[in-house]
């Protein structure tokens, strides 16, 4: 492993590079982009979790070593050009190494997820063993701490190598010319989609990623002279890889981390980083934001500085208008300005993001009527603030991309209807990996891609009123019902398969809550309790989340006539409080009522 | 720093998200018998952090489920 040593002479790299002119991500490929930045003075820096200075790995020494990395898998006889190379993707300088010797070495990496959770290493290990097998990898690389769970995730595939970056350095090589990824490759393969169960991975080309760059750089972000970014995404989302990995490297900027779980203990320190350091970009889903102002309460003697975050970036998950009115009255006498506030759509189907907010104004939301919303499918602007919602502005698209908003036939809807939103752009994936039904079923005739997402138009401005129809998204992590149902299934003796269904309510406050019903077979009080217990407990170590539960009768799930559970129709029935616990119906019976009442 | 020192943080880390007011123990498997989340676990760690300048990888989380391996865990890292 190469961790530098002297820790007290660290220095994080520099904002600019005093003799390279920026360019903003005009480059054919990663490599190249890389290539141009190798030439200046910028690079990335990783901070441990009390926002002290751990690693440097300037854009030069980062090209060095991963065009060394590559003329070692450049001289392994079994590799072929375009074999998948799985790397679990924590936030390292090896990762990332390793992700750019794929570059160099016309090999595909794959990013795999990073371990997290209590209790949680069997769910993992599965995990990885899927993608792995999804894949149809040729290598898998992690750190020495993650071994046990690769090998084990690993045996269900025929590997040419399971080990570390120090394993790939042993490997013989011999001096050989590099091959980077073309301009008409792909770049890498995302396992970001779909559910666990049946993980989708999601082909981006060199040509979506720097169009994609390109746009976020001159239109979506305007990035300018002295920008420099912070980040604890993790680098399997496509937030954190594309977001902020490749795109501000396309762009020669300099690069601070925070270890995902870094911030989980110490959020401020994220701030602490962008302070130090006068970043002027950081994006975060909106639970980030909440995590700082719950800490920072909590906290005496918050000495910050924000003055110089000028986009404060929220994407990945619904706009929570009350969190960010929460943060900046936290973080008003640090100087933060609202204006920085920046709401943003997108997905890793379309490579990352293609509609922004304007900046320098701060969020603009539209109020709009809660009956109209739910009963008519409509988006009616009203000012009473009793019965409405406020929904964010994410902004137009940019330049050279399209949204359309659709119903069910496929009919554009006029502006403030809402539907399915589907977009048309220049940096839409080449497809899920290995899986042409799969994309045939987003990917349309007319070459729109279909989000899934809900949403409606207002003045050219797209506003999300939801999610893609299923996922479920606590605290900033997308859960798939279909990945709680099968598990709790699996595992418990009294419940067979369907009779489970998990979707997401949301609360007042535009949250996500996590519902699970299920059938309850059991007349015994004691074993209800059981029951609970362990659906709840299961689901934990799943997801890591609190899920409320409720047992229902047997045969009382809705079914389509084809036989599929109907997610949809359970979540309105239990909204509209036509579903009783059986211990609620035990017990005192008058727990809910039976009224029908609004979501 | 010793593991009754340990425990009396998880302990009155872990009250705060104990709704049923289960009695708490060593054996207690935080995943099944209380009601914590990812952020509730994070709060944990954090105050372990504080309190003893351990910091847990989440790697080590993973294989976590009651109280008394968690109190081994901070020790062990203590130590090392």
């Amino acid at each position: 492993m190469t961790e530098n040593v002297t820790k007290t002479q660290l220095t994080a790299t520099a904002t600019t590079s005093e003799n390279l002119p920026v360019r903003m991500a005009d480059f054919e490929t990663l490599s190249a982009a890389l290539d141009y930045a190798a030439q200046g003075e910028c690079g990335i820096n990783f901070y441990g979790s009390k926002a002290e200075l751990e690693t440097v790995l300037s854009y030069a020494d980062l090209a060095a070593e991963a065009k060394k990395l590559a003329t070692h898998f450049l001289s392994h006889d079994d590799l072929e050009r375009g074999d998948r190379i799985c790397i679990i993707a924590d936030m390292t300088p090896d990762f990332i190494k390793l992700f750019f010797a794929c570059q160099y070495a016309g090999l595909m990496a794959v990013p795999l997820p990073a371990v997290s959770g209590l209790g949680s290493r069997d769910g993992y290990e599965g995990q990885l063993e899927r993608i792995i097998r999804t894949s149809q990898a040729k290598m898998a690389i992690g750190t020495e701490k993650s071994m046990d769970s690769l090998t084990k995730a690993a045996e269900t595939s025929d590997l040419l190598l399971v080990g570390t970056l120090a394993d790939i350095e042993n490997m013989p090589s011999a001096p050989a010319d590099l091959a980077p990824l073309r301009a008409d490759e792909n770049s890498h393969i995302q396992f970001s989609s779909g559910s666990t169960r049946k993980p989708l991975g999601i082909m981006i080309s060199q040509d979506a990623l720097m169009a994609n760059a390109r746009s976020v750089a001159l239109h979506g972000l305007q990035f300018r002279e002295h920008d420099r970014v912070a980040s604890w995404l993790p680098f399997y989302h496509d937030m954190g890889l594309i977001g902020f990995l490749i795109i501000p490297l396309t762009c020669q900027m300099s690069i601070d981390y925070l270890k995902t779980d870094g911030f989980a203990r110490r959020p401020l320190s994220w701030l602490q980083i962008i302070s130090d350091n006068k970043c002027t970009m950081a994006y975060s889903p909106s639970f980030g934001y909440e995590l700082c102002s719950r800490r920072a309460k909590r906290q005496q003697n918050i000495d910050l500085d924000l003055s110089s975050w000028r986009v404060a970036g929220i994407g990945g998950e619904m706009v929570q208008p009350e969190i960010l009115e929460d943060f900046t009255e936290t973080f008003r006498s640090s100087n933060f300005s609202e204006k920085a506030f920046v709401p943003s759509y997108g997905l890793a189907e379309m490579t990352l993001a293609f509609s922004f907010a304007p900046l320098d104004t701060g969020l603009e939301t539209d109020r709009i009527n809660k009956e109209k919303l739910v009963e008519d499918h409509l988006a009616e602007a009203t000012k009473d603030a009793k019965f409405s919602r406020d929904f964010a502005l994410c902004g137009q698209a940019l330049p050279g991309y399209k949204i359309e908003i659709r119903d069910h036939n496929g009919t554009v809807l006029p502006d403030r209807t809402i539907g399915t939103i589907f977009i048309h752009g220049p940096s839409m994936m080449s497809g899920y990996d290995l899986n042409p039904e799969e994309t045939d079923k987003v990917i349309g005739a007319d070459g729109w891609l279909n989000t899934g997402d809900m949403g409606y138009m207002k003045d050219g401005d797209i506003v999300i009123t939801g999610r893609h129809k299923d996922l479920l998204i606590i605290n900033g992590r997308n859960i798939w019902p279909q990945d709680l149902e099968w598990q709790v299934e699996q595992e418990l003796d009294l419940l067979n398969s369907r009779d489970t269904a998990a979707f997401a309510v949301t609360t007042d406050k535009g949250s996500d809550e996590a519902v699970m019903l299920a059938h309850c077979r059991s007349q015994d009080p004691e074993t209800q309790t059981q029951l609970r217990k362990d659906i709840q407990a299961i689901i934990f170590r799943t997801a890591g989340i609190h899920c409320k539960i409720m047992l229902l009768q047997p045969g009382t799930l809705p079914y389509t006539t084809s036989g599929k559970l109907s997610r949809a129709l359970a979540r309105k029935n239990y909204c509209s409080k036509q579903y009783t616990d059986v211990q609620q119906d035990n017990t005192a019976g008058d727990q809910s009522g039976r009224k029908a009442a609004s979501v | 720093m010793n593991r009754n020192d340990i425990l009396k943080i998880i302990y009155q880390e872990l009250e705060k998200v104990n709704a049923d007011h289960i009695p708490l123990k060593e054996q207690t498997d935080m995943t099944t018998d209380l009601n914590v989340d990812s952020v509730s676990v994070m709060d944990l760690m954090f105050a372990i952090e504080e309190e003893f300048d351990v910091a847990v990888p989440l790697n080590d989380l993973a294989d976590i489920r009651t109280i008394g391996e968690l109190a081994d865990l901070v020790e062990k890292i203590g130590a090392a």
